[in-house]
């Protein structure tokens, strides 16, 4: 039997979260995804196909794609049930690597991009200019593109190397952690973040020393605050309250 | 604007927010400056952005965690507050326009993820059974025709929670436009007002997030870079 992923298998994997639920997680979504190709299959091999997608899965919803193409390649040369171990094999590092690369990684790094665009028209006198405020809000969307674009680049990807891999999967999971992108978006990251205290600090307070000061404090005393619940909402409360007084 | 358009915008990207792609087109630094410019508020817009985005980088959705919803809480916020003619951000200056907003915006922003339990609540109970019995059938049309049922009811819910949290924001709304308007242009305290200093605490945040990781050492760097310029934008402004 020929192996033939379809391309509605990628529109469907957009929705891989669709009924995330606590008990199986993406794992409607998943069984959603895998329809078009369960449907190549023999009637009589599409039940054990359909119950086999109904089993827990949970990974970074952009990289669903490896596992699918690998379904379609493992359902189609009749070694659905070895698909279940890969499964099992596969979550994690798919979650890990997605969660750090898109995440912890990309997606501030992309919203830090689109702050600082907006921070600089904020400072930049006239600040009601048009032609200002279209550059900043450039600057937000070419992030936000900029993101999709490496997003559906990486889930079309993960498709075609899954498809092509099939059980060989397991052993290529291995090579994500080690993508030179997870390293780069850190770097960005940690480069851009450091930008926006300093430039925050003096021009928020219009260059006053006593109100760099507090927003230094501000900043620093949120950056330092104890890893509970309750802190956040703590220390905004008392920021509304100060504002108050 | 219209209370219809208001709840198909805020069901829209919730939709995109976590069932259907994730875009991320409803990124509150994205959005809610171009719904503030397209609704003549450009300032409440901006600063509801900028604050709420920078405020949630580190709210990571991993696994079965749920973190605060920066753009549906932006939305209800903005949208809430400009319903009516006038509306309310119309009566109000544009600092307390900004403060109000940002008052509405912070506590649904925490408040927000009851809507995503629900939903996942609703999937697990209700529509997980009949997936399963579908499966179990060998009906593959069935598993097609639910995951559309599924996205018409998730819609329906968070229809039905934009339209109360909008009533909810147009109720408390004139009662903090009035705090709104009793805080001074800049703070009586250090002439800082409340959007910079939420501004500040958000910047910390993302200090936090940014610092435990690889990115630790670019952080000083940027921060040294950032240091060098804010040196020679004081300079140029006060030397």
């Amino acid at each position: 039997m020929s192996v033939r992923l379809p391309s509605s298998v990628f529109w469907r994997s957009l929705l891989i979260q669709g009924a995330w639920n606590y008990q199986g997680m993406q794992h409607l979504g998943y069984l959603w995804a895998l329809l078009p190709i369960v449907r190549q299959l023999p009637k009589d091999e599409r039940r054990a196909a359909l119950l086999r997608a109904t089993e827990f899965y949970n990974a970074h919803p952009y990289l669903c794609g490896y596992l699918l193409g690998a379904a379609s390649t493992l359902e189609a040369t009749g070694q659905g049930p070895a698909l279940s171990r890969l499964k099992r094999a596969g979550v994690t590092p798919l979650g890990v690597t997605g969660d750090r690369l898109f995440w912890a990684g990309l997606k501030p790094l992309s919203g830090v991009l689109g702050m600082l665009g907006f921070l600089v028209l904020v400072i930049t006198p006239p600040v009601a200019d048009d032609r200002h405020w279209l550059t900043a809000l450039g600057v937000a969307v070419a992030a936000t593109v900029g993101y999709n674009v490496i997003h559906v680049h990486w889930r079309r990807k993960a498709l075609h190397d899954g498809r092509r891999l099939g059980l060989g999967l397991a052993g290529a999971l291995r090579e994500l952690a080690h993508l030179p992108l997870l390293a780069a978006s850190g770097l960005a990251l940690g480069l851009i973040s450091g930008l926006t205290l300093p430039l925050l600090a003096a021009m928020g307070a219009g260059g006053k020393p006593l109100g760099v000061l507090a927003l230094l404090a501000t900043a620093v005393l949120s950056w330092q605050l104890p890893a509970r619940s309750w802190a956040l909402p703590v220390l905004l409360a008392a920021v509304f309250l100060f504002q108050s007084l | 604007m219209h209370v219809a358009l208001a709840i198909l915008i805020c069901t829209l990207v919730y939709l995109d927010s976590w069932p259907v792609g994730q875009f991320q087109l409803g990124r509150p630094v994205l959005l809610l400056p171009l719904l503030g410019w397209a609704l003549g508020h450009p300032w409440a817009g901006l600063w509801l952005g900028l604050v709420l985005e920078t405020l949630t980088l580190r709210s990571l959705p991993m696994g079965s965690a749920l973190p605060p919803d920066p753009a549906l809480a932006g939305l209800w916020a903005l949208l809430g507050l400009d319903l009516g003619t006038p509306s309310l951000l119309d009566r109000l200056p544009t600092e307390a326009g900004v403060a109000t907003a940002l008052a509405v915006a912070v506590p649904l922003c925490w408040a927000s993820p009851w809507l995503t339990e629900a939903q996942r609540r609703i999937n697990g109970r209700w529509w997980r059974p009949r997936f399963e019995a579908a499966a179990q059938a060998g009906d593959d049309r069935l598993c097609g025709r639910l995951m559309g049922r599924v996205l018409l009811q998730t819609a329906g819910l968070a229809a039905l929670v934009s339209g109360l949290a909008l009533v909810l924001v147009r109720v408390v709304g004139p009662w903090l436009g009035r705090w709104g308007r009793s805080l001074p242009e800049s703070g009586r305290l250090l002439e800082l007002n409340l959007a910079w200093l939420l501004l500040a605490v958000a910047v910390g945040g993302l200090w936090r997030h940014t610092a435990g990781r690889r990115g630790n050492r670019a952080l000083w760097s940027g921060a040294l870079l950032g240091l060098v310029i804010a040196t020679l934008w004081w300079l140029g402004r006060f030397a």
